[in-house]
């Protein structure tokens, strides 16, 4: 009789403890990652980096999200307005702007280690710091944009040097530009219109938009934003080294044209390298890659050059275990001595925007790369003012490729759009 | 006797709850949203009534696109009953495999609109579609044609393509009226010594006059609705060539975070939609 009354005791505690011990207790933590990894070697990194983690880690779990770099902004805006917000999200400058102005991002400066922010190169230190000090992001793969050459037309057309300033590469491309094979080509369909353009007034000397005394201010209406605009619609309208019709073309596009000698240069990032090569092998050696040119001898040249972005969201209920997932990202070492980031950039032949990265690169990347590691020096981020993508998709894309196509003049196109620019961020 | 009066609606009841809930909810949130200033930016939006429209009346985007919409749902509507009654007086006639070829023409409607937008852009490919390919081969073109690429082209590709889309759908309506009408209507007429034309101008569109008014709202609602094709093809571009009211708003909300615009073009869209939709209901509960 004792002995049932000591079984049935130990019974039923073996029952209620488990109800009774809280579930944070008895259940890993969830978080979910939200990215826009497409190449298949990057999403095998990603992977591998999450897989390692939960098995070091047992009591956070990740659950990964990965989307098409188009429906991203949409996207992540439905996450975090339907309360299903991400904790972990992946950016480019553009994303980084608009929601970081929505205030979506933590500030993550005590979760981020010292080691890490020491090695970031000046460009991702200034991208992932707010004009008010906070640290809201942790920098991933990264690219710049820089010229590609198909030197056997280059040697068809009797030409022996690739140019470097802006004249130069007007008289080059019209000796390109023979029959159906165009001198030049860069995408402007859709957000790369603006993009590229943007590039074309840096080059010139103009910020585009600068921030000043606390509020951002349009620069469209000076001298140099107007030569910037100018000489990229004088390279189709007056010149006619690039179709009409590159509005209607993005990077693949282009790059395919120039894989089958539509174009024989093209302006583009790093990262279509692997994709040239799987689409045209038989021009492998054929082509090579330099520097954006500068508008004038003597002066700077400028290109966009940045590094994505992951960020912890302000609305994420796990952010210690989404800054331990990303330091664990940055600071474990995957293979060959390399990080699971540095590894997840140079997949793609991109970079990781951090000193030791950039000397490694330096000693062990091909010939064709050194020129995009050579323009992180000139690289710039897309501008960071929040209403600038909302800018560039109202009146900014229509415009630029008006203008590009002879529909709107560039002194009118400049004028309305700096009103317009100005209007949304006052 | 009242409760079997009431019986109807009770079973109605349910059905009428959940479209409530799915359809109405979001149309008057919708409608709400468009008289505030709420965007990503505005932490603390405001009621402002009216003046989301009257800003819309300036917006010289939105009255493109406008224009856009109205040019493209009339000549895509045009295209489809040209064609799509022709097709139905061909699938009339006794010939052999007429169900088979009935059953063909209904793939372009079959097939998701999506897929459908990204066949289409291969097609009109500048350097590797077989648009331009067959053109060049037939010796109609001497050079690749950028058919999504210019403002001049741009629309009438896409309107192209919603022909296609639409064709099977009025066609096979067309049909379903024309196998109604009497045969003997057609015999006494050739007794009379009516011919083919006199016969299809006096008889045949008589009596698909109905059924032609029905086609013809329900495609205009469609095409004004119509959005994969726009944006896959296009994007809206070159500049805003294409740009239709449905692709504004989704850019004006997904691209710019600017949602109570996008909400007062949304609300534009449904008041047009609504006027259509009166034609058609006042139609069924009252024909001719």
């Amino acid at each position: 009789m004792k002995n049932k009354r000591v079984l049935s005791f130990v019974l039923g505690m073996a029952l209620l403890i488990p109800m009774a011990v809280p579930p944070a207790f008895s259940a890993p933590v969830k978080i979910r990652l939200f990215h826009m990894t497409w190449i298949p070697g990057m999403i095998d990194v990603m992977n591998a980096a999450v897989d390692r983690f939960m098995k070091d880690n047992p009591s956070i779990q990740i659950e990964q999200t990965r989307v098409s770099w188009t429906d991203a902004p949409a996207q992540l805006l439905v996450d975090i307005m339907g309360g299903t917000p991400p904790d972990i999200a992946e950016a480019n400058p553009t994303m980084l702007a608009q929601f970081r102005a929505m205030g979506a991002y933590a500030d993550i400066r005590s979760a981020i280690p010292k080691q890490l922010m020491d090695n970031l190169l000046p460009s991702a230190l200034n991208l992932i710091q707010t004009p008010d000090g906070q640290i809201d992001g942790y920098p991933c793969d990264g690219a710049t944009w820089g010229f590609f050459y198909r030197d056997d037309l280059f040697q068809k057309a009797g030409i022996a040097s690739h140019p470097k300033t802006w004249d130069e590469l007007i008289a080059t491309a019209k000796k390109l530009t023979v029959g159906d094979q165009w001198g030049f080509g860069v995408p402007t369909q859709a957000e790369n219109a603006v993009q590229f353009w943007q590039c074309w007034m840096w080059q010139a000397g103009s910020p585009v938009d600068k921030y000043v005394s606390g509020k951002w201010v349009s620069d469209l209406d000076s001298p140099e934003a107007k030569k910037g605009t100018q000489f990229m619609v004088d390279l189709v309208q007056k010149y006619k080294v690039m179709p009409p019709t590159i509005v209607n073309m993005d990077w693949e596009a282009v790059t395919n044209g120039f894989a089958f000698g539509n174009f024989a240069m093209q302006y583009n990032g790093n990262w279509i390298i692997p994709a040239l090569r799987q689409k045209a092998p038989e021009i492998e050696g054929k082509w090579s890659t330099g520097l954006t040119p500068s508008a004038a001898p003597g002066m700077k040249t400028a290109t966009m050059g940045f590094t994505n972005v992951f960020n912890v969201l302000r609305a994420s209920r796990n952010k210690d275990a989404a800054s331990k997932f990303m330091n664990y990202w940055f600071l474990t070492v995957y293979k060959e001595g390399k990080t699971f980031a540095d590894e997840y950039s140079y997949v793609p032949l991109g970079m990781n925007f951090t000193r030791d990265y950039l000397k490694w690169a330096r000693a062990h990347y091909e010939k064709v790369l050194q020129p995009f590691l050579d323009l992180v020096e000139y690289g710039k981020p897309l501008t960071m003012a929040p209403k600038w993508q909302q800018f560039a998709e109202l009146f900014g894309r229509a415009a630029v490729q008006n203008m590009m196509q002879g529909s709107l003049g560039v002194d009118e196109g400049l004028q309305t759009l700096h009103a317009q620019l100005n209007q949304l961020q006052q | 006797m009242r409760r079997e009066r009431m019986l109807p609606y009770a079973y109605l009841s349910p059905a009428m709850v959940l479209i409530s809930v799915i359809l109405l909810y979001p149309v008057i949130s919708g409608l709400l949203l468009s008289l505030f200033n709420r965007d990503a930016y505005n932490p603390s939006p405001s009621f402002v009534g009216l003046k989301n429209y009257l800003l819309l009346a300036k917006d010289t985007t939105f009255l493109l696109s406008l224009w856009h919409t109205l040019w493209w749902a009339l000549s895509v509507l045009f295209g489809q009953y040209v064609l799509g009654l022709a097709l139905a007086l061909l699938l009339n006639k006794r010939i052999r495999g007429r169900a088979v070829f009935r059953a063909i023409i209904l793939t372009p409607w079959v097939i998701p609109p999506a897929l459908a937008a990204i066949t289409w852009k291969w097609i009109y490919e500048e350097q590797y579609g077989i648009l331009n390919s067959i053109l060049m081969f037939l010796g109609i073109l001497r050079t690749r044609v950028a058919w999504l690429g210019t403002d001049r082209t741009a629309m009438w590709a896409l309107i192209a393509a919603g022909i296609w889309q639409g064709i099977p759908f009025v066609a096979i309506v067309l049909l379903a009226g024309l196998q109604a009408i009497p045969l003997e209507e057609y015999e006494a007429a050739k007794i009379d010594g009516a011919n083919a034309w006199q016969c299809f101008r006096f008889l045949t569109m008589p009596h698909l006059t109905g059924i032609s008014f029905i086609v013809i709202i329900l495609s205009t609602i469609w095409n004004i609705n119509q959005f994969e094709l726009v944006y896959i093809l296009t994007r809206g571009g070159p500049g805003n060539a294409t740009q239709v009211l449905s692709t504004y708003t989704y850019q004006l909300f997904f691209s710019a975070f600017q949602f109570s615009t996008a909400a007062t073009v949304a609300t534009v869209m449904l008041i047009i939609l609504m006027v259509l939709t009166g034609f058609y209901i006042r139609r069924i509960i009252y024909p001719r």
